[in-house]
């Protein structure tokens, strides 16, 4: 395997499966925020 | 006269309409639970690391880069990823570690609000006309237009103004707060659709092989084929990483300094990962124009947009433009802000309306949008290539902000408003001086598509103007300090 194969395989897995762990990631912080910092209440402990 | 346009497929136009509404419906949704100007600018200061990371990859990614940068590489190879790209991964993880920590501790909402504390109103004004210019997203308006008028055979001014006008309308209601629930899905839409692309794209082309023996040897070169100096000068605007808009507004808009370090290092990574895709099918896409599966005269900031739907089934055809256009649309937003915030909080409020509250903050801010949108229409659509277009934006941030804002965060001791004024005006008059100077003095160069000036028998190309902007800059500092009285 190349290192061009490499790469290229790398690049799938952290723009592919990578960025999907991100995603759900951000999106429970997006929901607990949207309880708090959208709703009026007192924001999380900083 | 452009080659005719490609074929979509209902199901695929479908796709793309949904993914429109559901950004629409998010601004409408957070518009109504605003409750000041932090809120509506810096979403309150609460960010996470994954949210900032969503945000800041997005935001920072538009269609310069995707089709900028994919066009690039059709024509220059790999050093687009090596030479070009990597100077801006070092710039990055310098932002995340000298930046973050300093300008939390400051409290300042924007760059020229830094300006504004360490030097007084003169520098502020500079920095957000700097800011202000550089913001105007005018390159995503470039992408969206060329965009549409690939898919659909539209008029330029028809596409630019259609993407500007949906992005307008989520981000006047919901502010950064809709502009940060909407980077979310639009990173995740953008990364996974090039994900995807990518290898039906090699595969069609034959591998690394296949675009080896169509574009030749020079296409591997890390360092590429352009003189070393116009190399260094695309390498240089890595600087304008340091006095990022963008990145700034993110690291207040933190719940910590520790939150932007890591967000910033994830990022470093999906953003190598998504030039290495756009690369891959730059240079795929310059293959196929060199053996002629693609025609000789596409556009290039177009192979990409022309590419990669022929290659993909119906369904994520229509997942891939929806890409692009989360491509776009999340840089716009993002910069529209920006560039509305430096008309109404750093030029309109400290000149004209001190007292000004945060509803009149807001809707200003709602106002200036809509005016700025409409600005990064008309330029727009005066530039002929993104790239061209970058490297002009790019220059005039650095060299007016760099200087002082740097002095403001690291330099101990006197500080002078006159080094500020002198080292921001002196860099943004040395730039616009030079480019007036190419523009009417200069040639065109064509094996580069840029202009050139010879002086004294050395070749001047347009891509040089930090290199002599930025000692300009510097000049005025060290004068300004030592002439001026301390603030």
């Amino acid at each position: 395997m190349s290192a061009w194969d490499v790469m290229t395989v790398l690049t799938i897995l952290i723009l592919g499966p990578g960025a999907v762990v991100v995603f759900v990631a951000c999106v429970r912080d997006v929901r607990r925020l949207l309880r708090t910092e959208l709703r009026g209440q007192d924001p999380p402990e900083r | 006269m452009s080659p005719s346009p490609v074929t979509i497929h209902p199901v695929d136009l479908a796709i793309v309409a949904a993914y429109l509404l559901a950004m629409i419906g998010v601004g409408w949704f957070v518009a109504r639970r605003i409750r000041g100007f932090a809120d509506f600018f810096v979403a309150g200061r609460a960010l996470t690391v994954p949210i900032l990371v969503t945000s800041l990859v997005s935001s920072y990614y538009g269609l310069d880069a995707l089709f900028g940068d994919s066009g690039d590489a059709s024509r220059e190879g790999v050093v687009v990823w090596f030479t070009y790209g990597r100077p801006y991964t070092l710039a990055l993880v310098l932002a995340a570690f000298l930046i973050a920590g300093r300008l939390r501790r400051v409290q300042v909402v924007s760059i020229p609000d830094l300006l504004a504390v360490h030097y007084g109103r003169p520098t502020q004004v500079a920095g957000a006309i700097a800011s202000f210019l550089y913001s105007l997203p005018v390159l995503a308006i470039m992408g969206l237009a060329a965009m549409t008028e690939v898919l659909f055979g539209t008029p330029l001014w028809v596409g630019a103004t259609a993407g500007a006008a949906l992005s307008v309308a989520y981000v006047a209601m919901g502010g950064f707060w809709a502009d940060t629930l909407t980077d979310t899905v639009q990173f995740v839409i953008m990364c996974v659709s090039l994900a995807i692309a990518l290898p039906f794209v090699l595969q069609a082309v034959g591998g690394l092989d296949g675009i080896a023996q169509a574009l030749g040897p020079e296409a591997l070169d890390p360092l590429g084929a352009a003189p070393p100096l116009y190399t260094i000068a695309y390498a240089a605007t890595a600087l304008s990483v340091l006095v990022e808009p963008l990145f700034y507004q993110r690291i207040v808009a933190a719940r910590d300094a520790a939150a932007v370090r890591r967000a910033f290092l994830w990022g470093v990574v999906l953003w190598a990962a998504y030039d290495w895709a756009t690369m891959g099918i730059g240079m795929a896409g310059g293959a196929m124009m060199a053996t002629g599966v693609l025609p000789a005269d596409t556009p290039r900031d177009q192979v990409l947009i022309r590419l990669v739907p022929g290659y993909l089934p119906i369904g994520l055809s229509g997942f891939f433009l929806g890409g692009c256009l989360a491509t776009a649309m999340s840089t716009i937003d993002s910069y529209l802000l920006i560039a509305a915030g430096n008309l109404v909080y750093d030029v309109y409020r400290p000149v004209a309306a001190p007292a000004i509250g945060d509803k009149g903050l807001i809707r200003g801010t709602r106002v200036a949008i809509v005016l700025s949108a409409a600005a990064c229409v008309v330029i727009g659509l005066y530039f002929e290539r993104i790239k061209e277009a970058w490297n002009f934006m790019a220059t005039i941030l650095t060299a007016t902000l760099l200087v002082p804002v740097f002095a403001a965060l690291f330099l101990p001791g006197r500080r002078t408003p006159l080094a500020g004024t002198l080292s921001s005006f002196g860099g943004l008059g040395a730039v616009s001086a030079f480019f007036l100077a190419l523009h009417l003095w200069g040639v065109p160069e064509p094996e580069l598509e840029t202009r050139v000036a010879t002086v004294g028998g050395v070749p001047i190309l347009r891509e040089y103007a930090l290199f002599f902007a930025l000692p300009a800059s510097l000049l005025g500092y060290a004068a300004g300090t030592a002439a001026g009285r301390r603030g």
